[in-house]
């Protein structure tokens, strides 16, 4: 009987683990991919200067879920891929499966060509982690 | 007397088994809630009223009225039925999922809308939908009528001539899902490489 209470005591510790393992992700900032556009973005860019700072290219790790989001903090309408962003609204993608995606984005003067690639987690262990987490 | 002691002894040790049972079940329940299922597509926060629109139904003539679906969990698809590959699969994941639905499959509502009304007939469009699901609405609008939804939208429209092909010209165009929630709100856009599974996820969700 007492190694059976040691075998579940054992167990309820493993499952405690995992469980704050799960709540508690090991790397917040590694996580979320923020872009914003700025306030301004498109009066800068009526006047030929370069107005939000989003990259060309991003790269996000698969296994580790993370999240692309693009804030747009402008007063005006911002286009990101085919769809439109609100003054003050965000737009938050987390990608489920490798490969790369194409988003364009524009604020009304604007263009700019943006992809992100989307690679697998080599660690196991992470990859097992995103899967209980989805 | 001995035998007394041990045998209070085992069912403590019974009754202590048992906590730890209930703890871990408890644990379990814990963990479930907090992996709760997502949205899966490109969420909008906070989400903006979908903009509204009327186009006949290709079914009956009448006219839908997107905001007449409240209740409903509304795919809005832009397409045209001589897509040779986005179109055809989109719709089909649509199906698939729709299926995947059970009992909540009647409140996922597809609208299919026509980029293309100078070659998609009414027949050919209500046809076309029908081949995926009988219950899908296919909507045809003039250019007029179509161009302030396109701008809504932001849906990107370009015909592009294929001299010497039977079909004349091809259209590229903006393949996402536009999902609009029960309330009315645009709340995500689902990409062509989700699956069927993706989209009743992301259904339940919204149905929640």
């Amino acid at each position: 009987m007492k190694k059976l209470l040691l075998l579940a005591g054992l167990f309820l510790l493993m499952a405690l683990a995992a469980g704050l393992a799960l709540l508690q992700p090991p790397d917040p900032s590694a996580r979320m991919a923020v872009f914003i556009i700025p306030e301004g973005a498109a009066a800068r860019e009526s006047r030929g200067f370069p107005a939000a700072n989003l990259p060309k290219a991003i790269t996000l790790t698969l296994g580790a879920m993370d999240t692309l989001s693009i804030r747009n903090e402008d007063g005006f309408v911002a286009r990101v891929g085919p769809f439109k962003l609100e003054p003050g609204q965000s737009f938050t993608q987390q990608y489920d499966r490798p490969g790369t995606y194409e988003l364009i984005c524009t604020t009304i003067y604007h263009v700019e060509n943006m992809q992100i690639t989307v690679i697998e987690n080599p660690d196991p262990l992470k990859r097992f982690l995103a899967g209980l987490q989805k | 007397m001995e035998i007394e002691k041990s045998d209070f002894s085992q069912k403590s040790d019974f009754l202590l088994f048992m906590r730890l049972i209930k703890s871990l079940a408890l644990m379990a329940l814990l963990l479930a809630g907090c992996s709760a299922p997502r949205l899966r597509g490109g969420v909008f926060s906070p989400p903006a009223q979908a903009a509204d629109f009327a186009l006949p139904n290709v079914a009956n003539g009448e006219k839908v009225v997107l905001s007449s679906l409240r209740g409903n969990a509304v795919m809005i698809y832009f397409g045209y039925t001589t897509c040779p590959d986005i179109c055809p699969m989109t719709l089909s994941t649509l199906a698939r999922a729709k299926k995947m639905l059970g009992s909540d499959a009647d409140k996922m509502k597809v609208i299919f809308v026509s980029v293309d009304p100078d070659r998609d007939t009414p027949d050919k469009l209500r046809d076309y939908v029908r081949a995926f699901d009988q219950n899908f609405i296919a909507l045809r609008g003039s250019e007029d009528d179509l161009l302030p939804i396109l701008t809504d939208y932001q849906v990107v429209v370009k015909k592009n001539p294929q001299p010497g092909s039977a079909i004349g010209y091809s259209i590229d165009h903006t393949a996402f899902v536009f999902v609009v929630d029960p309330a009315g709100k645009l709340r995500e856009v689902i990409s062509t490489n989700a699956t069927a599974d993706d989209v009743a996820n992301d259904v339940r969700v919204l149905l929640r």
